[in-house]
């Protein structure tokens, strides 16, 4: 049986192989689809001292490092039975909402865009963000780098950090967003888009 | 003249160094108008068989991050350097191991157990378990194979250049390719991207008479943003790690974790940290000392959380 394989799979966080076997006919008999990694978080991360693992847990994914954050900051909160305070809980929406466009900026147009914008009949060396820039203009690939430039902004001005936050504490975060930080945030990210913190 | 060629890989690591490099906006496009990328699975279809048929030393220079996990791993790594004139080692996995070095402490007979037969969201009442090889009825399906030991980029391969970080920051990501596009590159071996100082010089914080009579957990104090966070007894890694990331966790009031890696001809960034440790401890007695040194719960995932696989143990005995 003839087999095709994809290896790797590209333009997603982490590592995947795909196998296609095909049968006599040159059809497709069967398709697995394999993740040929494992760094084995879940074990490596018993016994450690339960407030390090927001930090520890963001390096499962450094494209979605927000989401590991967060979820295992609320699951710290569980642990200390605590509810934060109303501006933490705001804070940390904040940061997950300026995550949301930040992620969706890189799903879109770097990861799974390039498929699409440039079609599936371009040649491989052609299917990335930077035919997509040189398609769309340099004016648009700009403006989106700007944006989500932007969004990453407000990330490291709530979570420290432009990649894996580190704001997160059991009932809150770990800094407030300064007067000075809030009054810097307007004309450098938000002047055309009806933003305000 | 044609563009040089460029590289990037991931091998196992997270994706936040392949965020660090899109960080680069604007200017990656302006440098990649100057190179050809040739392979980057984070952005690019190019498959490992094209790395296969290129010539030796094709590649100008590849960007590698991630540690050494597996067989693939290792592979993608022997296969880069024999593609590439210049290799780096990019960001804290492959350069000290990283996260995924801290499983150095485990076996991969007790990851293997752990992840697909103990963990409550698992059902695995066959207790299957992965295979290099499966057989399955159109045929024979491979995966790499996953060793016991997580290794550094250097451990594997010969490596030309280290760059920290988890991930590096952006200003610094910028600063390696500057150095990389105009040829003006540091002796071989050389850590880039980075200060040679220890991150303390770049601290804003006061700093007091450096002696501390308690260690701290985060959640117990909420510290003073103004002032040492060692001083104030929790622990913080900043004296025995690189700066260059601009004190960035200190900023946000968490103490550094040490992802910059060691100083300058420093082995062990862990023992740098323990012996900078007991010299501001403020002891008069060795049970004082003890009663200290014990509160600190986690010290392999405290002054090794991102150096295990390049400091002097490596990994817990077996």
């Amino acid at each position: 049986m003839k087999t095709v394989t994809i290896d790797p799979v590209t333009r997603l966080e982490g590592h995947g192989k795909i196998s296609i076997f095909l049968n006599e006919e040159g059809n497709v008999e069967n398709a697995y689809f394999q993740v040929p990694e494992l760094r084995g978080f879940e074990k490596f991360c018993e016994g450690r001292p339960v407030e390090e693992l927001p930090d520890i847990t963001s390096r499962i994914c450094g494209v979605c490092p927000e989401a590991h954050h967060i979820a295992s900051t609320k699951a710290l909160d569980a642990v200390f039975h605590v509810d934060p305070p109303l501006a933490a809980k705001k804070l940390r929406e904040l940061l997950y909402s300026a995550f949301f466009v930040a992620d969706h900026t890189t799903h879109f147009y770097i990861l799974s865009g390039p498929d699409f914008v440039m079609g599936p009949t371009a040649p491989k060396a052609e299917r990335n963000i930077l035919s997509v820039i040189g398609k769309v203009g340099l004016e648009v690939g700009t403006s989106i780098i700007k944006h989500r430039s932007d969004a990453l902004d407000v990330i490291a001005m709530i979570g420290g950090r432009r990649v894996h936050p580190t704001c997160g504490v059991p009932g809150g975060v770990s800094k407030p967003i300064a007067e000075n930080e809030r009054l810097s945030y307007p004309p450098t990210c938000v002047s055309d888009k009806n933003v305000q913190i | 003249m044609p563009k040089p060629k460029i590289a990037f890989n991931w091998a196992s690591s997270c994706g936040g160094c392949e965020i660090a490099i899109f960080e680069l906006g604007t200017k990656l496009v302006d440098v990649a108008n100057k190179i050809d990328i040739v392979f980057w699975p984070a952005a690019f279809d190019f498959k490992y068989s094209d790395l296969e048929a290129m010539p030796d030393k094709d590649i100008a220079v590849t960007f590698f991050n991630g540690a050494i996990r597996n067989s693939e791993n290792e592979h993608v790594a022997k296969l880069l350097r024999q593609k590439s004139k210049l290799l780096v080692a990019f960001g804290a996995c492959a350069y000290g191991g990283g996260i995924p070095a801290l499983a150095n402490t485990t076996s991969r007979e007790a990851i293997f157990k752990h992840d697909y037969k103990e963990t409550p969201t698992t059902d695995n009442p066959q207790s299957i378990y992965p295979q290099a090889k499966a057989q399955v009825k159109e045929g024979e399906l491979t995966i790499p194979d996953f060793y016991n030991t997580v290794k550094t980029l250097d451990q594997t391969v010969d490596v030309d250049y280290f760059v920290p970080g988890c991930p590096p920051v952006a200003e610094q990501v910028s600063n390696v390719i500057d150095a990389f596009v105009t040829g003006n590159l540091p002796p071989k071996g050389a850590v880039m991207g980075a200060s040679d100082k220890s991150l303390c010089h770049e601290c804003k914080r006061v700093k007091g008479d450096r002696k501390i009579s308690k260690i701290l957990r985060t959640y117990e104090t909420i510290p003073d943003p103004e002032k040492c966070m060692l001083e104030q007894g929790v622990i913080c890694m900043g004296p025995a790690t690189r700066g260059g990331c601009r004190s960035v966790c200190l900023d946000a009031n968490m103490p550094c974790r040490g992802c910059y890696g060691p100083l300058p001809n420093v082995i062990d960034q862990g023992a740098k940290m323990l012996s900078a440790l007991a010299s501001i401890f403020a002891a008069e007695n060795e049970e004082d000392i003890t009663k200290l040194a014990e509160a600190v719960p986690d010290p392999v995932g405290t002054f090794y959380r991102f150096s295990l696989a390049r400091s002097l143990m490596r990994r817990t005995k077996q």
